[in-house]
């Protein structure tokens, strides 16, 4: 089969779901808000991607630039925007500019990360205790209870300051967390003997060398590092409880009883029907989440225990702002020193907010097909 | 003709554990269906004949279990308890063997999915080593036909190959070839040409375990498998055309909102009729349908009926119906069923009281209307004796402590009663 057959033949077999996406911009183009959100992010993306290009860096490229010229005359003030510092400097002489713009990235990197990781164990959890309930359900949520008992921020905070630098990290250990994960979900999908009994084998393997085992190598876990885990480890019980509210309700839906009837396993039960009628909350919850992660992070960046000192954060930024806030003349005077990074920071995060309002009136499947 | 029974209940006992008590929903419920006939259970609102049919598909909803009791199915080639079954080779047998029709067939059709991939879906459950060897013959000869022969010794070798892949038609020859390595080997010396998309159905059609099915099943997820979809779409239409939907074509792409109510109920008839199962289980399939559809789909259940061969298990409370379409008849009250008998058998002389009072109570015109004095028990305390015995105008001083039996009163007329010496 030649090749622009074959081009041919995928294009007419794609051709409905095109329709269909034809359909979702259609929607998404009618409305302002949605074009805004859409605009925004599309912002941030060319900025993190241009900006080796914006602005140049100097050795590592996450650290903010000094201007030492300015800190020899043994002044440590923000000075205002200049055309040497489009956006001025900070404390300590820090270019603005350069960290609003290495400053998205960062954003991104905490937001997406944390995002997909948090949702991932999220939706796990969640779906086998609202699938399987009794016993299992019982034990997954009242775990997810406790952490949500606690104020998220707080908790993320003492989290931070608890993690070690150094996480020594041996074969044996990875070996046993894997083993533990892949025996759960095993357990949780019932399968043969033989692959069980593998696994049993493993974990015990895991556990007795655990103890013998040398320390293959340290995983040094940088500042953000510990950030990114604290706030993962802080928001997954939210989407766990989502999904599974949203589980428990199409558990029930007639169509699940017809699979039932008709022969399906568990597994294909929950990625054929389940998953696709519970999944778009949660997705667009994630979306806007995004923004608030960056949000949660500026603030642990602002008391001083998120970002290393010096790191493109906009939460840092600000943080510095307040060093040089004495007084109504010094507000005044430093004004632009948190205005810029706290414009960016609320332009972050509205962007999302918008696009996840945009996203729950496209992928609603009520809402779509009308 | 002497016809086997297909599906025997006997002594069914299930019971729901609720927070309000114990309700005995089903209190020794006996039903046989013969090969290729239409048994029509008939009762009350809430008196277990969902549960019963639940129970044939053991698939009775958590707070009920199944206590006591054999469900033996005789479709295949022995005799097997459901009850006693694993829960793997009871999934394998639900949608295959058995299947169901529902009642609302909108709420039981994934409102994501297309028709299409609904009913595909049932295919790839039970169906999908038979559509893989489809796809690879037709992939192959598609191949074969590919490549042109150019001199007069390349024809005669191609026609050479062509013979032998029409040779490899024969299915059951076929499967044995497949199921060895030796094929691939055979076959590249027969140079029977094969590609990427063939290997991978091979490989899927070669997975036998459990696991290597799933690690078959997780790579081949990533792959757009176009000759099996093509196949599981012609199958599609197939049996989308013998539920006499109209446009098939069509109506396979389109999304469950999008169908009317009869044809929805079509829908869902052709789904369960993927597998040409041996019990069709029709729970009240007209019940949410206006009066002219509701006479298609039973005219399309009696016809399929007689294309397939497989017998049904009609549930409905709509007594017109019933004699429209059923052959035998089995009454249930309260958990119990009270009597089988002959569709004409049932109308002419019923036997039990409370089938006599049923059949009293159809509306007529002209006439007044008629009712059976009293309520439907309580299943939680049931009464003692038989339970129907509060409201029987024949009421007797053993109905109130001695449960009646179910036996033959006369050929094929089954009762439980006292009057007809069900004390015995």
């Amino acid at each position: 089969m030649n090749l622009k057959e074959r081009w041919q033949e995928f294009k007419t077999g794609l051709r409905p779901r095109i329709a269909e996406w034809r359909f979702m911009l259609k929607r998404l183009r009618k409305s302002y808000l949605a074009m805004t959100g859409i605009a925004i992010i599309l912002f941030f993306v060319g900025v993190a991607i241009l900006a080796p290009v914006l602005a140049p860096p100097h050795g590592d490229p996450m650290m903010i630039p000094k201007d030492y010229d300015i800190e020899t005359l043994r002044t440590q003030e923000p000075t205002p925007p200049t055309i040497r510092h489009i956006f001025g400097t900070i404390d300590s002489q820090y270019d603005l500019y350069y960290a609003c713009i290495w400053g998205t990235i960062t954003a991104f990197r905490i937001g997406l990360l944390v995002v997909v990781v948090s949702l991932v164990i999220g939706l796990l959890v969640g779906i086998l205790a609202a699938f399987y309930g009794g016993l299992l359900d019982e034990a997954l949520m009242r775990f997810t209870d406790i952490i949500i008992a606690f104020p998220g921020l707080i908790l993320a905070m003492a989290l931070v300051l608890a993690f070690p630098t150094t996480v020594p990290l041996s074969v044996s250990n990875v070996l046993l967390a894997v083993s533990i994960i892949s025996m759960l979900i095993l357990l949780a999908f019932k399968p043969d003997r033989r692959l069980l009994l593998v696994n049993m084998l493993v974990l015990i393997f895991s556990v007795v060398s655990v103890l013998y085992s040398p320390i293959v190598f340290d995983l040094a876990l940088q500042r953000l590092d510990k950030v990114l885990i604290a706030i993962t480890i802080v928001g997954w019980p939210g989407y766990a409880r989502l999904i599974r509210g949203e589980v428990l309700r199409v558990k029930n839906e007639d169509y699940i009883e017809a699979s039932r009837a008709s022969g399906s396993t568990d597994s294909r039960i929950i990625m054929k029907h389940i998953l696709p009628n519970s999944i778009y909350p949660v997705l667009i919850v994630a979306t806007l989440d995004i923004g608030s992660i960056v949000l949660t992070a500026a603030a642990l960046s602002f008391i001083g225990i998120g970002a290393p000192d010096g790191y493109a954060d906009w939460g840092q930024v600000i943080s510095k702002a307040q060093l040089w806030m004495n007084g109504p003349g010094e507000i005044i005077k430093n004004f632009h020193t948190f205005f810029i990074p706290g414009l960016f920071i609320a332009l972050f995060v509205v962007g999302w907010n918008l696009l996840g309002d945009a996203l729950r009136d496209v992928l609603d499947p009520q809402l779509r097909r009308r | 003709m002497a016809q086997r029974n297909i599906v025997e209940v006997q002594d069914l006992e299930v019971k729901f554990y609720t927070y309000s008590g114990v309700v005995e929903a089903l209190d020794g419920v006996n039903i046989f269906i013969k090969e290729g006939e239409i048994l029509g259970l008939v009762g009350e609102t809430g008196c277990g004949k969902s549960v019963t049919s639940l129970s044939i598909m053991k698939l009775v909803p958590p707070p009920g279990r199944i206590e006591g009791g054999r469900i033996i199915l005789s479709g295949g080639p022995k005799r097997q308890d459901i009850l006693t079954m694993g829960d793997d080779s009871i999934r394998l047998m639900r949608g295959k063997d058995i299947s169901m029709i529902f009642q609302e067939p909108r709420a039981y059709l994934n409102p994501v999915y297309t028709v299409e991939n609904q009913i595909s879906e049932v295919m790839y459950v039970h169906r999908k080593n038979e559509l893989l060897e489809k796809s690879i013959t037709s992939l192959q000869k598609k191949l074969m036909e590919k490549r042109k022969p150019r001199s007069e010794e390349q024809r005669a070798k191609f026609e050479k190959q062509k013979a032998e892949l029409e040779k490899r038609k024969g299915a059951e020859e076929h499967k044995a070839k497949l199921g060895e390595p030796e094929a691939d080997l055979e076959e590249k010396a027969a140079g029977i040409p094969s590609n990427y998309e063939i290997r991978i159905y091979k490989r899927m059609l070669r997975a036998r375990s459990r696991t290597s099915r799933l690690i078959a099943g997780f790579f081949s997820r990533f792959i757009r498998k176009r000759q099996l979809t093509a196949e599981a779409r012609k199958e599609v239409v197939r049996i989308l055309k013998s539920v006499e939907i109209p446009d098939p074509e069509r109506v396979a792409g389109m999304y469950p909102h999008e169908l009317s109510g009869g044809m929805a109920q079509r829908v869902v008839i052709a789904m369960a009729l993927t597998c040409n199962p041996t019990l069709l289980i029709a729970d009240e399939p007209t019940t949410n349908l206006d009066v002219t559809v509701q006479a298609q789909i039973l005219n399309l259940i009696r016809m399929l009926k007689k294309n397939i061969g497989s017998s049904i298990l009609y549930i409905t409370h709509d007594l017109g119906v019933v004699a429209q379409s059923c052959d035998r008849v089995a009454v249930m009250y309260a958990g119990n069923v009270i009597e089988t008998a002959d569709v004409f058998e049932t109308f002419s002389s019923p036997l039990h009281p409370y089938t006599r009072a049923l059949l009293e109570s159809i509306p007529r015109p002209g006439e007044p209307f008629k009712s059976i004095p009293g309520m439907v028990p309580s299943l939680i305390n049931p009464l003692k004796g038989c339970r129907f015995h509060d409201r029987c105008s024949y009421a007797m001083e053993v109905c109130q402590n001695v449960k009646p039996a179910f036996m033959e009163v006369k050929k094929g007329h089954y009762v439980s009663c006292h009057l007809y010496g069900g004390s015995k």
